[in-house]
C-alpha cells in the first residue's frame, strides 16, 4: 500500500492533546508524566512510516511500556495494562511532542512492525470499501433485493396505519391529547418498530415530551403527517427528497453506500460537540463546517455505559479530509484524511443572525424533519430578555435554548462585547457550544 | 379564500375534527405547511438594548496549564474523585485560596469564562470572597450586577425586605434582624424588644442570638430580661452574650462572688457554701458532674463567668494549695469563653499536663478551646513541642487542633517536627488512624516545596510496610503537595505556552 506522504505535520497544541483524554484524572496523570524521568526514549519518525510519535516508558512492569501514536488518524497503541483509552502514556508522549521535546529520529523496529500491521488492516478496509462502491460482491445481491422489497411493503403498511392514527388524534381535539400519558404514544411507536420504521417510531415516542405544549405537539403531528403522506407517493418525489424521507422513516443506509457517494474534500473546521443520553447510549454530535464550501456536517458517534468515545474530532481544530454525506445532506462519514487535524484560530464560515436564519430555512426546505443545525454567528452579544437569553446583533436576535440555562460562561467571555459563537440550533433555540475571543476558543 | 393563519389552525385542532366536521388529513397538511413556515421564518426578536460592556481588563492572561488547573478546581462542589489529590470540598476551597493568593501576587486573573464559576464558589464559601476582586477583576462586578445571587461582592449586604420581619419564617426573620443589626444596632434591638413578649419561645433564642453582631452595653437590659426567661435555651444565649460584656451588671455580680471566694492578694480560697437563686439565674449550674465536690464546682462555675481583668496577672504564680486545680480550671474556662489569649497561654501548659495525666474528656475539650484562643504566634512552637514527644502523645493533646490554626505555610520547625513524628511513629508500626488527621492537614498546609520529602517518606513506607493503612494517608499527602507545587510553578511560569499556537 502506498504510504501517505505527509511531509510537515502541524504540531498539536497541548489543549488538543489533553482533549483526547477520557477524564480529568488522565489529563493530570499525563501532565505529571510528561516531564518525568520514566521516559527512557522518545522520538518522532516520519521517514519511512506515517508520522508517528513513540516512546518507551518505565512503568511498574519490568519491560518498559511501548507507546506509539500515528498522527494521521490518530491511532494509538500502548502496551500498558490501563483500561483508559488513550492511556496516560499515550497522552504524555503527545504532550512532550506538543512541547517540542521530541527529536526526529528513524523509527525503531517495534514502531515499524506496528505500522506495517496497521497498514495491512487499513488496506483491507479500503478493499472492502472498494467492493461496496461497486455494488457489493454479486452473490448476495439478489437476496438482499428481495429482503428490501419485503421491508418496503411492511414500512408502507406501517406508515399507512400511522396516517390513519394521526387523523384519529385530531378527532377529539388537542386539549384531550395533552392529558394522555406516554403509554398512549408508546403503543403506536411500538407498532412502527414492528413495521421496521424506527425513525418514525422515535418521532412518535418523542410526542410524549410535548404534553404541556399543544402548539409544539401540533407541529410534530403535522410533520409526522408529512412523513406518512410523503411516503405513500415516494416515487413522485424528487430523488434527493425521497432519499431524505426514507432515511427519516428509518430505512437504514449502509455505511458502504454512504462511502460510495462522491466525497467532498475541504478543510473541515470543527465547531463544537455535544453529548446527549439516548436510552442506554450516549450520543455525541460533532458539528463541522467546510472552510471553502461552507457546508454543514455532523459526525455522530455512540458510546455505551462505561465506554469512552473513540472520536478524535476536537473542537477548535480543522481537518483536511474527504467526507461522504448521508442522503439528508448533514450527517457524514469520514472517508479519508489528507492530514492530521491542525489547530484552528478562527472559523471562516460566519454569518450574521438574519443570514444564519435564512440558511437554516433553506436547510429546512430540503429536509423538513431536520432537528438540529449548526450555526456560526459572527459578532453577537448575549442579552438577557426577561427570563430568557438571546444572542443579538444589529440584524436581530436568536433565543438561547432554555434547556441550557443562563449561559453565564458565554456572558462572561463576551463581557458585553460581540464575539463569534458556534452552536446547535433546534426548535427550542440555540445551544451555544463554542465561542471565540480573538483566536482563543472557549468550549461552553 | 385566504390561507388560514397559525392561530386559526391551532384553534381548529383544539376543537377537534369530530366537532367541527373538518377533514383531519387536510387539517394536518395545513398544520405541516404552517408549522414549517413558522419554524423557518421565526421572527428575529428585535435586538434589545445592549448592556454596557464590561470594563476592559488589561491584566495578562494565564498560561494554559494554570487555566486548566483552576477550571478543574472550580468544578462543582460535592464531586468526590477517588485518587484525586483534592480530597474534599474543604481542601478544594483551601487550594483555590492558595491558587488565588499566588495569582494575585503575580498580578494574574482567572480567564473571563471562569469568573462565573469563581463567583459561584465564593458565594458558597465565604473564605474565598476576599479573592474575588483581585483574581476575578472588574468583570466580577459587572457580572454581579446582573445576578442577585452574586450581589454579595458589593460591601453592603443586600437589604432584606421589611416584610420578612412581619411575615417571614423564623429563619427569614433572623436574617432580617441580623442585617439590621449590621446597619443600625439600636434600631434592631428596639425591634426585638418591641416584639419580645409576643414572640413564641422557639424564636426568642434564635432572634436574641443576632445581638452578637455589634454587641454593646446598650444591649444589657434586654439580655438581663432574657435571663428570667422560662426557656433554658434563651437563658443560655443571654449568658453567652453577657459574658462578652465585661462592664455589665452581670459581670459585676460575678466579680463580687469570685472576689468573695478567692482573695487575689493572699490566694486564700473560701468557696461558696451554697448555690442560691441569684447564682442560678446568673448561670451557675447547681449540680456538679460526677467526681467533683459541690463547693469546688460552684467555685469553678463562678470563676468561669467572672471577667478575667479582676485578677492580677501574677495570680498563677502563687500557691493555692488544694484549690489550685479548681481555680485553674475555672480560669481556663473563662479564658476560653472570653477569648483571652494571655490567660490561655498562661494556663495551657498546666492543662496539657492535666490531660496527659488524668485523661478526662472534659479537660481535652477545654484544652482544644484554649488552643482556639492562643495567640497565633505561639502555635507553631507549641505544635513543634507537642510533636517532639511522638505522635501518640501529640494526638492525645489534640495537636491537630493546634496545627489546624497554625498559619500556612508551616515554618520549617513545624514541617521538620511533623515529618520526624510521622517517620518515627510509622517506623515503629504505630496505629494508622493517628496519622490520618495530621496528614490531611499537612497536605494543605506544608510548604509545597516539601513534596519530594513527602514522596520519599511515602516510598520508604511503601517499601517497608506495603499493607499498612497509613501508607495511603502519607501517599495522599505527597500527591497533594506535588499537586500544589505544580500549581504554583505553572502560575509562576506565566503564559509562555501561548506562543506555539
Amino acid at each position: 500500500m502506498p504510504q501517505p506522504v505527509v511531509s510537515d505535520v502541524r504540531r498539536w497544541s497541548a489543549d488538543q492533546v489533553l482533549s483526547l483524554a477520557p477524564d480529568a484524572s488522565a489529563q493530570r496523570a499525563a501532565r505529571a508524566l510528561a516531564g518525568d524521568k520514566a521516559w527512557c526514549e522518545v522520538g518522532y519518525s516520519a521517514d519511512d512510516v506515517p508520522p508517528t510519535v513513540w516512546g518507551l516508558c518505565q512503568g511498574s512492569d519490568v519491560q518498559p511500556y511501548q507507546t506509539c501514536v500515528d498522527l494521521t488518524e490518530p491511532a494509538f497503541r500502548c502496551t500498558c495494562p490501563s483500561r483508559k483509552f488513550p492511556c496516560k502514556h499515550t497522552l504524555s508522549v503527545l504532550l512532550r511532542w506538543a512541547d517540542e521535546a521530541v527529536a526526529a529520529v528513524p523509527a525503531p523496529q517495534w514502531v515499524r512492525e506496528w505500522q506495517a500491521a496497521r497498514a495491512e488492516t487499513v488496506s483491507r478496509a479500503e478493499r472492502q470499501e472498494e467492493v461496496a462502491r461497486n455494488g457489493g460482491e454479486g452473490s448476495g445481491r439478489a437476496a438482499s433485493d428481495k429482503a428490501a422489497t419485503r421491508r418496503a411493503t411492511r414500512v408502507a403498511a406501517g406508515l399507512a396505519e400511522l396516517d390513519r392514527w394521526l387523523a384519529d388524534q385530531l378527532r377529539g381535539g388537542l386539549a384531550g391529547l395533552s392529558r394522555l400519558g406516554s403509554a398512549h404514544w408508546e403503543a403506536m411507536a411500538a407498532r412502527l418498530v414492528d413495521a421496521q420504521a424506527p425513525g418514525a417510531a422515535r418521532l412518535v415516542r418523542n410526542l410524549a415530551d410535548y404534553a404541556g405544549d399543544p402548539e409544539r405537539l401540533l407541529t410534530e403531528l403535522g410533520l409526522l403527517r408529512l412523513l406518512a403522506a410523503g411516503f405513500q407517493r415516494l416515487d413522485s418525489l424528487p430523488p434527493a427528497l425521497a432519499a431524505t424521507l426514507r432515511l427519516r422513516v428509518g430505512i437504514p443506509v449502509g455505511a458502504e453506500n454512504v462511502l460510495a457517494t462522491e466525497p467532498v474534500r475541504d478543510r473541515w473546521q470543527i465547531l463544537g460537540a455535544h453529548d446527549e443520553p439516548e436510552g442506554d447510549l450516549i450520543v455525541r454530535r460533532v458539528w463541522l463546517r467546510g472552510a471553502t464550501t461552507g457546508r454543514a456536517a455532523l459526525v455522530l458517534s455512540f458510546a455505551g455505559p462505561f465506554q469512552v468515545f473513540s472520536t478524535d474530532l476536537v473542537p477548535g481544530t480543522e481537518l483536511d479530509a474527504d467526507l461522504c454525506f448521508y442522503p439528508e445532506h448533514v450527517r457524514v462519514l469520514i472517508k479519508h484524511r489528507h492530514a492530521p487535524a491542525a489547530p484552528l484560530t478562527g472559523v471562516d464560515w460566519r454569518l450574521p443572525v438574519d443570514a444564519a436564519m435564512r440558511e437554516y430555512a433553506e436547510a429546512l426546505a430540503a429536509d423538513p424533519w431536520l432537528e438540529r443545525w449548526p450555526m456560526v454567528l459572527d459578532g453577537v452579544v448575549p442579552v438577557e430578555a426577561g427570563r430568557s437569553w438571546s444572542l443579538d446583533d444589529e440584524t436581530g436576535g436568536l433565543p438561547v435554548d432554555p434547556a441550557v440555562g443562563a449561559p453565564w460562561r458565554l456572558v462572561a467571555a463576551a463581557g458585553g462585547r460581540p464575539l463569534t459563537v458556534a452552536g446547535e440550533w433546534s426548535a427550542t433555540g440555540l445551544r451555544p457550544l463554542s465561542a471565540w475571543v480573538g483566536d482563543r476558543l472557549i468550549r461552553l | 379564500m385566504s390561507a388560514p393563519t397559525w392561530p386559526d389552525v391551532v384553534a381548529a385542532a383544539l376543537v377537534g375534527t369530530a366537532r367541527s366536521g373538518a377533514d383531519a388529513d387536510a387539517l394536518l397538511d395545513t398544520v405541516a405547511a404552517r408549522a414549517l413556515r413558522r419554524r423557518a421564518g421565526l421572527p428575529l426578536a428585535a435586538a434589545g438594548p445592549l448592556p454596557p460592556p464590561a470594563p476592559v481588563d488589561e491584566t495578562p492572561t494565564l498560561g494554559r496549564p494554570a487555566a486548566a488547573r483552576i477550571a478543574d478546581l472550580l468544578e462543582a462542589d460535592g464531586v468526590r474523585r477517588s485518587g484525586s489529590p483534592v480530597r474534599d470540598t474543604a481542601g478544594r476551597v483551601e487550594m483555590i485560596a492558595e491558587w488565588s493568593a499566588a495569582a494575585a501576587r503575580g498580578g494574574r486573573r482567572v480567564p473571563a469564562e471562569l469568573v462565573p464559576a469563581f463567583l459561584e464558589a465564593a458565594r458558597r464559601h465565604r473564605s474565598l470572597r476576599p479573592w474575588v476582586a483581585p483574581v476575578a477583576g472588574p468583570l466580577a462586578g459587572w457580572l454581579a450586577a446582573q445576578r442577585v445571587e452574586w450581589s454579595y461582592i458589593s460591601d453592603q449586604p443586600a437589604r432584606p425586605a421589611a416584610a420578612a420581619w412581619d411575615f417571614g419564617t423564623t429563619a427569614q426573620r433572623v436574617a432580617y434582624l441580623g442585617a439590621q443589626r449590621h446597619r443600625d444596632p439600636g434600631g434592631a434591638r428596639a425591634l426585638l424588644a418591641a416584639a419580645w413578649d409576643a414572640e413564641p419561645p422557639e424564636g426568642r433564642a434564635a432572634l436574641l442570638g443576632t445581638l452578637a453582631v455589634n454587641l454593646s452595653t446598650a444591649d444589657e437590659q434586654l439580655l438581663e430580661q432574657a435571663l428570667d426567661d422560662r426557656r433554658r435555651q434563651v437563658r443560655d444565649v443571654a449568658l453567652d452574650l453577657l459574658a462578652r460584656l465585661p462592664d455589665s451588671a452581670h459581670a459585676a455580680r460575678m466579680s463580687a462572688r469570685a472576689l468573695a471566694a478567692v482573695d487575689p492578694a493572699t490566694l486564700r480560697v473560701n468557696p461558696p457554701a451554697g448555690c442560691d437563686r441569684a447564682m442560678r439565674r446568673d448561670g451557675v449550674a447547681p449540680r456538679p458532674p460526677a467526681g467533683t465536690g459541690e463547693r469546688a464546682w460552684w467555685l469553678e462555675e463562678i470563676l468561669a463567668r467572672t471577667p478575667l481583668p479582676v485578677w492580677p496577672r501574677d495570680l498563677l504564680d502563687r500557691d493555692a494549695g488544694e484549690w489550685a486545680p479548681t481555680l485553674r480550671r475555672g480560669l481556663a474556662r473563662a479564658a476560653a469563653a472570653q477569648g483571652d489569649g494571655g490567660w490561655a497561654a498562661a494556663l495551657v501548659d498546666w492543662l496539657t499536663a492535666e490531660v496527659v495525666a488524668r485523661r478526662q474528656p472534659a479537660d481535652r475539650l477545654l484544652l482544644e478551646a484554649l488552643y482556639e484562643t492562643l495567640p497565633v504566634d505561639d502555635l507553631a512552637a507549641r505544635a513543634a513541642t507537642a510533636l517532639r514527644d511522638g505522635l501518640i502523645g501529640a494526638t492525645d493533646v489534640g495537636v491537630d487542633r493546634v496545627l489546624a490554626r497554625c498559619p500556612a505555610p508551616w515554618p520549617p520547625a513545624v514541617a521538620d517536627a511533623v515529618f520526624r513524628a510521622l517517620d518515627d511513629h510509622l517506623a515503629r508500626g504505630g496505629a494508622a488512624w493517628r496519622v490520618t488527621a495530621v496528614c490531611e492537614l499537612a497536605a494543605l498546609r506544608l510548604p509545597p516545596g516539601q513534596a519530594p520529602r513527602a514522596a520519599a517518606l511515602a516510598q520508604r513506607l511503601h517499601d517497608a510496610h506495603p499493607r499498612d493503612a497509613a501508607v495511603a494517608s502519607v501517599a495522599h499527602m505527597a500527591a497533594a503537595l506535588t499537586f500544589r507545587r505544580e500549581m504554583l510553578a505553572e502560575l509562576a511560569a506565566g503564559p509562555t505556552e501561548e506562543t506555539d499556537t
